[in-house]
């Protein structure tokens, strides 16, 4: 009797111990981790609202930009507070997305749970319960490396459910909050401000500067002038670039999340796990190319 | 507070944007048949326009962050939560050693050993979090 009911125990725990330990989370931390490396590139651009606020409107001369307040008699004094308050936004919904993917690679990390029952076996004197239960030294030591993969497997399964009932309930304002800062990086940082600065104020200052002090300018002088524009140019291209390569990190997060929470039922199956190790290939490839481009500016 | 949405915030930085650059594309093609005074006086209307455009975009930027605090909000309740789920985690371990611990309690005690008493309460009240002074 006691040993069929020890028989059906082993069963059961065999059953329990294959069934939960499929639980492999690792896709979703790869890409939880590669998004928060991803999200870590806005500071590496090297330009924001307010540098171009200082470059621009506080040491005019490197630009060498007129003083147009002396045209139209009004006053414009380097005053940064509404480029710092965009930077602020900038930096609140990069600091939010981190904070909410670092969670979700924390949670998703297969060292979060590794219980170990070694100390509770040890202090357990198998002698001195002999008496109430026959059990033996090393079949103490297995109940202990079984109590250690089940209590680990059964968290590991908690630690799922928590994942999927989080990127369930998180969807929806993830998707709100990176498509806006999407939108603020891409539209208004680099389609406005970084356009702005290439394409019409640099050509606009050179020229200026130019046809004013063209009687004044050696040809040497001018082709020094002329270089420097070329490279300031190139400066911005390369800042443009950058800011590219973020928002297509930011498109791919956006998209994996989705995809994570379509599947949110699913997050083990083999075709799901290939699909997000794919988002955080692209993401690690546009991590990649940044890197290139940085290097390429600073030589 | 603006009066503008941050979508017409960013419409009109791209309006003012599109006129900077039809009045540089005009001045930089009609650079011959102007005086320099026309060309420089044109040239700062273009700085004060891009500087406007420039200027919109920042206060797109800000208003759309102020639109979608909601959202934000949200967000950071979840990071929260997962913070506290990870604690829960590490709180099984503290448990399992919580178990040990007390078994070591109990076995000096049984065994009337008075040093290791003394050290094994000492390392579970550390544990538990309780300062005991024997």
């Amino acid at each position: 009797m006691f040993n069929k009911r020890r028989n059906y125990l082993a069963v059961n725990l065999i059953l329990l111990v294959s069934f939960t330990s499929c639980v492999n989370l690792q896709h979703v931390n790869k890409f939880a981790t590669t998004s928060v490396e991803a999200l870590a590139r806005q500071d590496d651009i090297g330009y924001s609202f307010t540098q171009h606020c200082l470059d621009f409107e506080c040491k005019k001369d490197i630009y060498h930009i007129p003083d147009v307040t002396k045209d139209f008699g009004k006053a414009a004094p380097c005053n940064c507070d509404t480029f710092k308050k965009a930077d602020d936004a900038l930096d609140l919904f990069n600091s939010v997305l981190t904070a909410y993917l670092t969670g979700l690679a924390n949670l998703s990390d297969s060292k979060a749970v590794n219980y170990n029952f070694d100390n509770l076996i040890k202090a357990v004197d198998v002698d001195e319960i002999a008496g109430q239960l026959k059990i033996t030294k090393p079949e103490m030591t297995s109940l202990g490396n079984l109590a250690t993969i089940i209590s680990n497997d059964l968290m590991n399964l908690y630690r799922k459910r928590k994942l999927k009932e989080i990127i369930k309930k998180s969807n929806t304002d993830f998707g709100i909050v990176i498509s806006a800062y999407r939108k603020c990086v891409n539209d208004f940082f680099k389609n406005v401000l970084l356009d702005n600065d290439l394409n019409i104020t640099l050509p606009n200052l050179y020229s200026t500067y130019f046809i004013t002090n063209a009687a004044l300018l050696s040809p040497l002088e001018k082709a020094r002038i002329y270089e420097e524009y070329l490279a300031r140019r190139a400066t911005f291209e390369t800042y443009k670039a950058l800011t590219a390569r973020l928002v297509f990190a930011l498109d791919e997060i956006k998209d994996g999340h989705n995809k994570l929470n379509e599947e949110s039922d699913h997050l083990t199956r083999n075709d799901l796990k290939q699909l997000i190790n794919e988002y955080s290939t692209d993401i690690r490839a546009a991590l990649g190319e940044f890197r290139k481009l940085k290097k390429s500016n600073q030589n | 507070m603006s009066v503008l949405t941050s979508d017409q915030l960013g419409q009109l930085a791209k309006d003012y944007q599109k006129i900077a650059s039809e009045l540089l594309k005009f001045k930089l093609e009609n650079a011959n048949n102007m005086s320099i005074t026309e060309f420089q006086d044109l040239g700062s209307r273009i700085t004060l326009i891009v500087h406007n455009s420039n200027i919109l975009a920042a206060m797109a930027t800000y208003q759309t962050a102020e639109d979608i605090s909601d959202s934000l909000n949200t967000l950071t309740d979840s990071a929260d939560k997962i913070d506290a789920t990870l604690k829960k985690i590490q709180k099984v371990q503290d448990i399992i050693d919580i178990a040990a611990m007390a078994i070591n309690v109990g076995t000096n005690i049984l065994s009337g050993n008075l040093k290791g008493t003394v050290q094994s309460i000492g390392e579970f009240a550390k544990k538990i979090g309780v300062a005991v002074k024997i």
